[in-house]
């Protein structure tokens, strides 16, 4: 397998989903954690002026996190078994990007603290709750028995865990209103590797 | 041989990109147009996974979300790139032409968008404009975004400037590449044949 460096700012943010794919599989990278300091010098190394972007045999450099994170789950096998399971998994994930996003566009940027946590609480009653419902909804035409496709670990499962722990970690009962979403959470946990990557990494406010 | 059903809109929208692919590729598919108030919402929203068009039905089964089918057709019919390196690459350039297309329908779909749309094209639209075009000269040669034949980026690319180009007919004039992608899909046959043929929509 080629070699792979992940650059990223030392946060979860829009990276998270990588390493987590990488920790599942016990597969090696190089997490190269970006400080705010440093990134104004280096920005002119990421082909779109952008983080993530992940270089492989130091010399090809992919960006757009979704991409990316596509590229390390299929060469770790974690994409899903056939085109069709990777469908499956890919329209799961870009289910849960649609609130993401939303929050990144419209709710991460507001300055006043107190707006800021007036609109994520209407967020996830409204886009937070129907995004969950979707997801919980495709898991449930694609998945089974707390695997989001098919009958094995994919990085859609992944792709769970990483916006459910960062909400369950301030929402515990968010878990009882999405139970397909908090089985496949506990699913993902009982990876010994991940489980492990998840104790030891960093504590990043996002 | 596998049976296709793209369901969408009858505009171009998140649809059209599936529609070109499966067009380039000479796949026989059903091309289910739905029309709102008639179908939409009514029977058409109860029938698709999450309430939302596209979807696709291939062999009964019924998959969501715009770029997960695309890419799948894309795969499916060679056109995603030849392997795990140029895939990502493709996907890369998609998702930087996405960014470009997610943002404008921020604005676009709005009560009284033409002021915005004003705004969009003189301020925010070069930003992502360089990024393609700095991201297809990164990967690509000329006439094509990403290795040296037709992929599903170029089918995206030539479909989400073409909506820019109706709104100010000199926005590509600084990318060049951007260009010769264009060209590169005007002058295919079966998507020069599809283009005469399909229906003129708003969107």
């Amino acid at each position: 397998m080629p070699s792979h460096k992940l650059n990223y700012f030392n946060l979860r943010g829009r990276g998270e989903i990588i390493r987590l794919i990488f920790a599942a599989a016990g597969a090696e990278f190089t997490d190269n954690r970006i400080e705010f300091d440093q990134w104004p010098a280096l920005k002119a190394d990421a082909p779109l002026g952008q983080l993530p972007y992940l270089t492989i045999d130091d010399s090809t450099h992919i960006p757009q996190s979704m991409a990316i994170a596509r590229y390390v789950a299929r060469e770790t096998g974690l994409a899903g078994k056939n085109n069709l399971q990777q469908a499956q998994a890919d329209a799961i994930v870009d289910t849960i990007m649609e609130p993401v996003n939303y929050y990144w566009s419209n709710i991460f940027k507001i300055q006043d603290a107190n707006e800021k946590a007036e609109a994520f609480k209407a967020f996830l009653v409204d886009q937070g709750a129907k995004g969950a419902k979707n997801v919980e909804k495709l898991i449930g035409l694609y998945g089974s028995n707390g695997y989001s496709v098919g009958d094995s670990l994919t990085w859609a499962d992944l792709a769970v865990y990483d916006v459910a722990s960062a909400l369950l970690s301030k929402h515990p009962e968010f878990s009882d209103k999405f139970p397909v979403l908090a089985a496949v959470y506990k699913n993902v946990l009982a990876n010994e590797k991940l489980a492990n990557y998840v104790k030891n990494r960093p504590e990043t406010p996002f | 041989m596998s049976t296709y059903t793209l369901t969408y809109f009858n505009g171009r929208g998140r649809g059209e990109l599936t529609r070109l692919i499966l067009v380039s590729a000479a796949v026989q598919f059903e091309d289910v147009r739905v029309t709102w108030p008639d179908d939409w919402p009514g029977t058409a929203q109860a029938d698709s996974p999450l309430g939302q068009l596209p979807y696709l039905t291939i062999d009964g089964i019924k998959i969501t979300q715009s770029l997960a089918i695309a890419r799948l057709v894309a795969k499916r019919f060679n056109l995603a790139g030849s392997d795990d390196l140029e895939q990502a690459k493709t996907d890369a350039v998609v998702d930087t032409i996405t960014d470009l297309q997610n943002a404008f329908y921020l604005v676009a779909f709005k009560d009284e968008p033409d002021a915005l749309i004003a705004k969009f094209i003189a301020e925010d639209a070069n930003t992502h404009l360089e990024r393609i075009e700095k991201i297809v000269t990164l990967y690509g040669t000329e006439g094509y975004s990403v290795g040296s034949s037709l992929k599903w980026s170029d089918l995206h690319l030539f479909d989400i400037t073409s909506t820019f180009l109706a709104l100010d007919v000199n926005i590509l004039d600084k990318y060049p590449r951007i260009q010769a992608v264009r060209r590169t899909v005007e002058s295919n046959d079966k998507i020069q044949a599809y283009l005469k043929d399909r229906p003129e929509t708003s969107f």
